[in-house]
């Protein structure tokens, strides 16, 4: 059995941005990532242009690595996407 | 500094701070890279670990001379290496190529050569895709760098049995591709 996934929006996601000794969460592909322990987040910030707390999708298309390397670290929950957010919110205030 | 240099990259559409980040990061990491490798090479002994202490010295020199071709580029854009040589340290891209625990365990140690090695693989080739076809003297010199850095992951991952990796020992001088940023 699966223990409940643990789940984050993208503002929650934003305060695990490695600063003043906060995690540093990263999301790639709708997983959220412990990167905390790595050499290269450091400060919350990898390669001087990416910020932990954010979703790493798009720039991991650019990446000079796969999203693969991103399995050496824990995985801690996922991101819940914008659009399910909004159909979730958009459900609700039909059903008030 | 070199103005109208800095002044055309400017206009190229790249952020020099940021990219002077990346290139003072990188320079620190070819530096600690060389000093940690001296105390590696030192302690490649006995029948494997002098088979290897060969290229590992050749990674090591290059890798100051990697240090010494990026230094004037940092500052004819500007920027300029920490007075503090412990912050230099710290703020290196790679994490630090330290001996092993175990410095009779060869394995480990070429484990912790070619991580250091593809670090700057990747390191390099994120500086070529933030400066092709806008900052080509950038360009020009990480490019050089990354050639040697590529040839010397594959000759360490050659020895982890990862497969033939095409190349043959350094012949003649150092530094093949960043020698003319030496002269």
């Amino acid at each position: 059995m699966h223990a409940p996934q643990r789940t984050f929006t993208p503002r929650q996601l934003r305060r695990y941005d490695g600063k003043h000794g906060r995690a540093a969460y990263v999301a790639c592909n709708g997983i959220v990532y412990d990167v905390s322990r790595s050499y290269h987040w450091q400060t919350g910030i990898h390669w001087v242009q990416h910020r932990a707390g954010c979703d790493l999708t798009a720039e991991m298309t650019h990446a000079p690595h796969g999203s693969d390397l991103l399995e050496r670290f824990p995985r801690v929950g996922v991101l819940i996407p914008k659009t399910h957010r909004t159909d979730t919110a958009r459900r609700s205030n039909t059903s008030d | 500094m070199a103005k109208v240099a800095r002044e055309m990259v400017e206009k190229a559409g790249v952020n020099v701070d940021q990219l002077l980040e990346l290139l003072v990061k990188n320079a620190s990491a070819e530096l600690t890279t060389y000093y940690y490798y001296t105390i590696l090479r030192a302690n490649l002994i006995g029948l494997e670990g002098e088979g290897l202490k060969e290229i590992a010295e050749a990674a090591r020199i290059e890798d100051r001379n990697h240090f010494e071709a990026l230094m004037p580029r940092i500052y004819e854009l500007g920027g300029k290496l920490p007075d503090s040589m412990v912050d230099f340290h710290n703020i290196s891209a790679c994490p630090p190529a330290k001996l092993p625990a175990n410095p009779s365990d060869i394995r480990a140690m070429l484990t912790v050569l070619v991580e250091a090695e593809r670090c700057a693989v990747r390191g390099y080739t994120h500086i070529c895709n933030l400066t092709a076809g806008k900052d080509h003297r950038t360009y020009d010199l990480a490019l050089a760098i990354l050639n040697e850095e590529v040839e010397h992951e594959s000759w360490f991952s050659e020895f982890l049995g990862e497969g033939p990796s095409g190349h043959f020992m350094r012949r003649g001088e150092t530094s093949p591709f960043v020698g003319k940023f030496l002269r």
